[in-house]
């Protein structure tokens, strides 16, 4: 768990404290909250890192990075999804994973 | 891949600050792990391109680099390579995990909609969803999270608690019976209204803290008592801390170290308690003791260990 002041030290200081604000009010950040403060994990900072990526070093526009990041989740959720389907499929036995790998052949 | 920065960039040596700025946005574009969520030679790439895209973007380490004082990692000649982000971990890595979850649009879970969703869609009938508009309401999230800390004994049995936001407006929350630790609570409408209108919610992640010699599995509550050898070997009846108040347990008379006690549905929400119990020796060993031990000692030939041995003994002759 970091501050704020501490995240922005990590993260070479690339933006101020109300870039990163501005990034919270704008859902790009998420990070957790407690009674006073923000609380940032490993998660939110590798997300600023690429948030200023996109924005300082590619030079996106904001509705650009909107557009981004919105896809970007869906395709992770996608892809957990994704992940718990092939899990359940393997928990299943042997003659109904070999039927799936059958039609999946012959499809 | 080379290691000169001005061939990764693919500009000339000549170029100027721009035309390197302009190549390496090109590339970063391309290359970078986050954009490429599958594949994962991408890091390597990306690494190389921000090494270089930061020895050039840097005047006087680019004349360094030009007169031969350093090499492409920016180190003295021959020395050892110590690239940008060489630990670094990108987006990607988190979004699979526990934290992912949070900037997860819909969540990552698979319910049972979400599978007549996919099977439906073999056979061609899958229903379309928003599209543009699902894409763009969540492009400015008015959801807030929140993290608070609830004792075992309250995610155990429910409870009610208050508690102040950033915003110092108080919020009620219902920690519900059994809990579990990380467990998200969403609370409808209390987010932040954005301009359009749009009301968020609040998402608010609990950790439940520890209590000491209280171990939880689901909804199993497991803990060590301690009982003398008095109790061990005449059988007692004892009181024993569950989540529900004290409840008296019988302890048979014989009872080993280790025997482990299930105390039916007085864990959480119908789940039970297993009680381990551990012999403890008096604080002091004093004559009366000493003198019945000796004289059980003259009577009966007992070595524990002769038991085990023969047991392991069978137990090797079987196998």
């Amino acid at each position: 768990m970091r501050r704020i002041d501490e995240v922005l030290t990590e993260i070479d200081n690339l933006i101020d404290q109300a870039a990163l604000e501005d990034f919270i009010a704008r859902g790009w950040v998420r990070p957790l909250r407690d009674q006073t403060d923000y609380a940032f994990e490993d998660v939110d900072i590798s997300r600023i890192q690429l948030v200023c990526e996109l924005r300082i070093d590619m030079r996106l526009e904001l509705d650009a990075i909107d557009i981004i990041l919105s896809l970007m989740d869906q395709l992770y959720d996608s892809r957990a999804r994704f992940d718990r389907l092939i899990e359940a499929l393997g928990n299943q036995p042997e003659n109904v994973r070999n039927s799936i790998i059958k039609s999946l052949r012959d499809a | 891949m080379s290691h000169n920065p001005y061939d990764i960039l693919g500009v000339e040596k000549a170029a100027s600050d721009d035309a390197i700025k302009a190549a390496y946005r090109k590339l970063a574009k391309i290359h970078h792990p986050d954009l490429n969520p599958d594949n994962k030679s991408e890091d390597d790439t990306f690494k190389k391109i921000s090494a270089a895209y930061d020895l050039l973007k840097d005047p006087e380490k680019r004349a360094a680099f030009d007169s031969g004082a350093i090499d492409g990692q920016g180190q003295p000649q021959g020395g050892v390579q110590n690239t940008r982000g060489s630990d670094r971990q990108y987006y990607r890595d988190f979004a699979g995990g526990p934290g992912g979850a949070r900037y997860a649009s819909q969540g990552n879970t698979i319910n049972p909609e979400d599978l007549e969703d996919i099977f439906g869609s073999m056979f061609g009938g899958r229903k379309s969803t928003g599209g543009f508009e699902d894409m763009f309401g969540q492009q400015q999230s008015a959801d807030v999270h929140y993290r608070f800390d609830v004792d075992f004994m309250d995610a155990a049995l429910g409870a009610k608690k208050q508690i102040t936001m950033p915003d110092g407006k108080s919020l009620k929350i219902t920690i519900p019976e059994g809990l579990k630790d990380g467990q998200k609570l969403r609370m409808k409408g209390k987010g932040q209204t954005l301009p359009d209108g749009r009301q968020g919610d609040a998402y608010i992640e609990v950790h439940v803290n520890p209590l000491k010699g209280f171990t939880r599995t689901g909804n199993d509550i497991h803990t060590k008592v301690p009982i003398g050898i008095h109790e061990a070997i005449l059988g007692s009846t004892i009181a024993v801390e569950t989540v529900h108040g004290a409840v008296k347990v019988k302890i048979p008379t014989g009872t080993d170290s280790g025997k482990k006690f299930r105390l039916k549905a007085k864990g959480i929400k119908g789940g039970d308690h297993y009680m381990d119990v551990q012999i403890v020796m008096p604080d002091k060993i004093d004559e009366d003791l000493e003198k019945s031990m000796t004289e059980w000692t003259k009577k009966h030939a007992y070595n524990p260990r002769s038991v085990n041995i023969k047991a392991n003994a069978s137990k090797k002759a079987s196998a």
